[in-house]
């Protein structure tokens, strides 16, 4: 079904829209939780809270990418539930995302008065002027938080293209927040 | 543990970015000149927070601001107004007016969706009609969409008459057609020689809008582009001087920050995907957006059609007579591409409000069905004008601003404020209610908002209003457009 579609069923406050973003956006949603989490019981609560929440907000909101705002709300809710994760059970991959990206920019070296909704600009106009494969690797790992192995996979690329084509998106992500006055 | 803020930040990233990495395949093709639109669309949204929010507050609607210039030539600044913005959704009587058509619906014949695990489309919008044209007239007037609910800030737009010079993709499309363009990225194209316009954003349609400059509701004789979900795309207008590609339409300050792109694209070709180029002719362009649209599609694309209306049965010929606008009441006509056959949707409005009154006629079957409620002569007669205590609403709101029931604002930006009004018959008896509705911020945050509203309902037998609670309001009118979350709590909402 259409997105616009399913958005026209949750004004309708159809119960059906949830099936069909269930339909559409699960599989997507549980890969992004279970990235993060690396439990399929936290993943499936994670996604579940999804739904509620997309439930919640249309109406009154209107998104104009439902994937793209499924996606969000399943991220920031699987990012939450990994604070309250003990530091046994959290996924290594995760923590080394989260490190790699520190690399870039620490919050200790963020500009006062830069908000996360300025660096998020920024790095959306960054990846813009990136190549595709370069910008879909670097958004496949620390928005998706797939695995090296996996973007690999899907890319048809070595794992060790994969890890050089970050580190040099990261490098320059670096100097662009820097002449960008983010990063001090 | 802590997250670190550029993790957050990197989940704020824009919509299309997210999409592009979501759904591209191993190898993808790109549709360069709609990507292009991607971008303009989302930033155009943001642009809209900035730009049209002021000006629906503004002593001249629809004038666009005197702005002064930046250093670079044909950028003009965007306006340092920072109102709060109040918006009304329904002020407006309606008018009589001779003559309409409903001639003309468009419709959709593509097929590019392939069952429920296929790959979404890269960008939804950007199956469409492809025209080459040029300006007729610029219709002076503010117009607002006649649809209560449908919209997180109703938008104020322009029209603009336009004539067909080429059809580039698309079926049976007329020799004239009216675009309707968000006011805030409205500009003059009539300077130009032509336009190579992608109609994306079709699937919507109202025939009935309203005049917000002067106050009254207006039907149209002329097909109606209108936009979908509100998104401008506005990078899909590429316009043309002396048959020579004429960026000078981009850099307008309402296309400010797609222009940067644009410009990047344009200095560096080699980097970018856009099919136009500095210096190309029009016919290099239609070639290259012919070639692209096969490119991106191949066989699976069928070009959306421009349907003529020809009804056969009794019953569908008296629906269309029976919601001929303003010869019973106020119409707006929507299309819905959804249903099983496609259906031609209508709703009542009255005084400029919302009724729960609809008629759907099925554009194969021709089946007619009317909602259970419909509205009477005598229902009409003994209704009060429930836009006029809006609009009365309205004017105290902007002396002293209302105070939210249930959130703090301590710490929260008021994003805007908004006032809805819609009619309801329940068993007989006719209600109007009025709904204020408050959209917050965290001060330093644009992404979790706060929602709060509150309702007045007015009994038009007993003459009475009542501030009412949520739960009593539901239990005598319905969920109709009414809120039904938690009240308190962030709502985690993108503004892009």
């Amino acid at each position: 079904m259409n997105d616009l579609a399913i958005i026209e069923l949750y004004f309708a406050r159809s119960e059906e829209a949830i099936k069909e973003t269930d339909r559409k956006y699960g599989k997507l949603c549980h890969n992004i939780a279970y990235n993060i989490l690396h439990n399929r019981e936290d993943s499936e609560e994670c996604v579940n809270d999804t739904y509620l929440g997309v439930w919640n907000a249309i109406p009154p909101t209107r998104p104009n990418s439902l994937m793209a705002f499924v996606c969000r709300i399943t991220r920031n809710l699987s990012l939450k539930r990994l604070q309250a994760i003990t530091r046994q059970k959290r996924s290594p991959e995760v923590l080394v995302s989260f490190e790699e990206l520190a690399e870039v920019l620490s919050d200790e070296s963020i500009a006062s008065g830069v908000d996360d909704g300025e660096i998020a600009r920024i790095i959306s106009d960054f990846l813009r002027k990136e190549k595709e494969d370069s910008r879909n690797v670097f958004i496949r790992k620390y928005y998706f938080f797939d695995s090296i192995s996996d973007i690999a996979a899907r890319y048809s690329f070595s794992e060790s293209k994969v890890k050089n084509m970050l580190h040099r998106t990261r490098m320059k992500l670096k100097v662009y927040l820097i002449k960008e006055g983010v990063e001090l | 543990m802590k997250t670190p803020r550029i993790v957050t930040a990197v989940g704020q990233i824009d919509d299309e970015l997210i999409s592009g990495a979501a759904c591209d395949a191993v190898v993808m093709k790109r549709n360069p000149w709609l990507k292009w639109g991607a971008i303009a669309a989302c930033l155009a949204i943001i642009a809209g927070a900035i730009f049209v929010l002021p000006m629906l507050r503004g002593d001249e609607p629809g004038e666009i601001p005197d702005t002064g210039t930046t250093n670079d030539p044909g950028i003009v600044s965007p306006p340092n107004n920072n109102y709060t913005p109040i918006i009304f959704d329904a002020t407006a009587s309606p008018e009589q007016l001779s003559g309409s058509s409903l001639e003309f619906i468009v419709g959709t014949s593509t097929s590019i969706e392939v069952g429920v695990d296929a790959v979404p489309p890269k960008f939804e919008f950007s199956e469409g009609i492809a025209v080459k044209a040029k300006v007729v007239k610029n219709y002076p007037d503010q117009y607002y969409k006649l649809d209560v609910s449908s919209s997180y800030r109703p938008e104020a737009y322009r029209l603009i008459q336009m004539e067909t010079l080429e059809v580039i993709s698309g079926n049976n499309v007329p020799q004239y057609f009216l675009y309707l363009i968000p006011d805030y990225v409205y500009v003059d194209m009539s300077v130009y020689d032509s336009l190579l316009i992608s109609m994306s954003q079709i699937g919507l349609e109202n025939y009935v809008l309203r005049n917000g400059t002067q106050n009254k509701v207006e039907s149209f004789e002329l097909l109606i582009f209108a936009d979908r979900q509100d998104n401008p795309e506005l990078g899909n207008i590429i316009a043309f001087s002396d048959g020579i590609f004429d960026e000078s339409l981009w850099q307008n300050y309402t296309w400010l920050y797609g222009y940067q792109f644009g410009r990047y694209y344009l200095d560096h070709p080699e980097h970018g995907d856009l099919v136009v180029a500095r210096g190309d002719s029009e016919s290099t362009v239609i070639s290259a957006i012919k070639k692209q649209y096969e490119d991106w599609y191949g066989d699976n694309y069928q070009a959306r059609s421009v349907k003529t209306l020809n009804f056969t049965t009794q019953a569908a010929k008296d629906a269309i007579e029976y919601v001929k606008p303003f010869a019973n009441g106020v119409f707006s006509q929507w299309y819905s591409p959804y249903s099983q056959n496609g259906e031609l949707i209508f709703r009542r409005y009255i005084n400029g409000c919302q009724t729960e009154e609809t008629i759907r006629i099925d554009l194969l079957t021709e089946e007619v069905t009317y909602s259970e409620v419909r509205y009477t002569k005598e229902d009409m007669e003994q209704m009060e004008n429930i836009s006029a205590h809006l609009a009365q609403m309205a004017t105290e709101y902007a002396q002293q601003l209302p105070t939210p029931p249930h959130t703090d604002p301590a710490g929260k930006k008021l994003l805007c404020l908004n006032l809805y009004a819609w009619y309801v018959k329940v068993d007989g008896k006719m209600y109007g209610v009025i709904k204020t509705a408050w959209r917050y911020a965290d001060k330093d945050d644009w992404y979790i908002q706060y929602y709060d509203d509150s309702y007045v309902l007015y009994d038009m037998t007993e003459s009475t209003a009542t501030d009412i609670s949520r739960d009593d309001l539901v239990k005598i009118v319905g969920t109709r457009n009414v809120y039904m979350g938690e009240y308190g709590i962030g709502i985690e909402m993108p503004m892009c």
